[in-house]
């Protein structure tokens, strides 16, 4: 499979880049993930989840501090685990409780950073983790792109059967609900498919910047999107545009690739924002 | 109201239920279509709309004069036509019990007046019931079979004219409903309807 697409990226990249298999390798990486981040980017910005997934990402480091704990070699496991219990936790206490979201997520966040760090940092040893931090999308395995691919599907599948009911969800609960949808298992399926996508693509991108690739497509496509059809296609193609973009940066700067992938982003979002008010003639 | 819906005892009625518009998430980048779309069939609206589904829900809609709102992001819509499309929504369920939860929010005094004959007109036609949750006394007096005041229980319960001339309620309820005894002559009212 991964020798097909070798051969398909010789006639596709200029030649500079084609003569590294790493290349290729980033380059399915990103094909693979962002156009994910594109479209659970949209219900993550319709829904206000925006915190909720910067503390999902960065209870990876509690994730990889416990695998370390428990003596287990790849941390990717218990990293999914923490952040799918942490999904549904939040998800519970977001039906439960009325106090606000922001400060019970706030000091979730906290606790999760200040956890994972103090348990990583035993005898001086956080800079073995650094890595997490930042990622390192250039040392992306084919079967790690295996499983990027796997989820690919899994995700593009379950937006196919179930986007209708989150978007009626986000629009009004009650709404849903009177149509007999069940809505606290829909929103519980998404954040859970959430946790697995972004602790399965914080190996390449980082835990600092994870959360600016779900995030900044969806709404720089908000700022111009009229229909969820289309607010949808644009938040992909913003997704692509500025991964591939951003990876072929990096490689000719030197960069880090994550980082320059989200400066493009942010470059999009910057475009649509102007064009939304200038369409809207409230320019300022 | 007949505490059977639908002719059928112990089956839940099929229930249309307009929300309240201030609960709705108007920021959503979501056109009215992809709304009518996502009440009609089980098309995923964020592949898009196709034109059949399209031309579908505008026929929902111009039954509720809500075509020309077809392209038009709800947020953009005023409350009245805000509370058109819910409406038109809702009775794709085919219901035989229609819930309105404050349809007067955010709707200005005349747009809710023809919003309360649309409803009533509704009930004509297709034989529905129609429950109102309202903080608006005055102005759906006119156009209901019965009133029932609730504060934490039922206070009082009967026909708009009967529960409204109570003046232990007049004062409990306070100004609201000061306004509806103000109006000229509410039992001549309740006859026409």
């Amino acid at each position: 499979m991964i020798d097909l697409w070798y051969k398909l990226a010789d006639f596709v990249l200029p030649f500079d880049l084609a003569r590294y298999i790493f290349i290729k390798n980033a380059l399915l990486a990103v094909l693979l993930v962002t156009p994910i981040f594109g479209v659970l980017g949209t219900m993550v910005v319709s829904n206000r989840m925006v915190f909720f997934t910067e503390v999902l990402g960065h209870s990876a480091l509690t994730g990889i501090a416990i695998g370390i704990l428990c003596g287990i070699h790849d941390p990717t496991f218990p990293m999914i685990t923490i952040a799918v219990v942490l999904a549904v936790l939040v998800n519970i206490l977001k039906d439960m409780t009325r106090a606000s979201m922001d400060n019970v997520l706030g000091v979730v966040l906290a606790f999760m950073i200040a956890l994972g760090i103090t348990i990583l940092s035993r005898q001086g040893g956080f800079v073995k983790f650094t890595s997490y931090l930042i990622g390192d999308i250039l040392a992306v395995t084919p079967q790690q792109i295996a499983w990027i691919a796997v989820l690919f599907v899994v995700v593009f599948v379950y937006w196919y059967f179930t986007a209708n009911a989150l978007i009626l969800t986000s629009v009004s609960g009650s709404l849903a609900r009177s149509r007999r949808i069940r809505t606290f298992l829909v929103e519980t399926s998404f954040t859970i498919l959430l946790a697995v996508v972004v602790m399965v693509a914080i190996r390449l991108v980082g835990i600092l910047i994870i959360n600016s690739l779900l995030v900044l497509p969806a709404a720089a496509s908000r700022n111009v999107a009229r229909s969820v059809g289309s607010y949808t296609a644009l938040s992909i193609a913003i997704s692509i545009l500025s991964g591939t973009t951003g990876l072929f940066a990096s490689y000719y700067w030197g960069t880090a690739s994550g980082a320059t992938i989200v400066l493009f982003a942010v470059a999009c979002y910057t475009v649509t924002a102007l064009t939304g008010r200038i369409r809207h003639k409230s320019f300022i | 109201m007949e505490s059977r819906i639908g002719g059928v005892e112990g089956r839940n009625p099929r229930i249309g239920y307009v929300p309240q518009n201030l609960h709705l998430d108007l920021d959503s980048p979501i056109n009215v279509t992809d709304l009518v779309v996502l009440a009609i069939s089980k098309h995923p609206v964020w592949i898009g709309v196709t034109k059949k589904l399209s031309e579908e829900a505008r026929q929902v809609l111009s039954v509720f004069s809500a075509g020309h709102l077809a392209k038009k992001k709800i947020g953009e819509l005023s409350g009245g036509e805000l509370q058109r499309v819910l409406l038109a929504i809702a009775m794709t369920a085919e219901p035989e019990l229609l819930l309105l939860d404050e349809p007067g929010s955010g709707v200005d005094i005349q747009g809710l007046s023809m919003f309360y004959k649309l409803v009533r007109s509704l009930r004509e036609q297709h034989d529905i019931a129609v429950i109102i949750v309202t903080h608006d006394l005055a102005g759906i007096s006119t156009y209901v079979d019965r009133i029932i005041l609730l504060n934490h229980s039922v206070v009082a319960e009967g026909e708009p004219a009967e529960v409204l001339s109570n003046e232990k309620i007049l004062n409990t309820f306070g100004p609201s409903l000061w306004n509806v005894s103000a109006l000229p002559d509410l039992r001549s009212l309740k006859e026409k309807l």
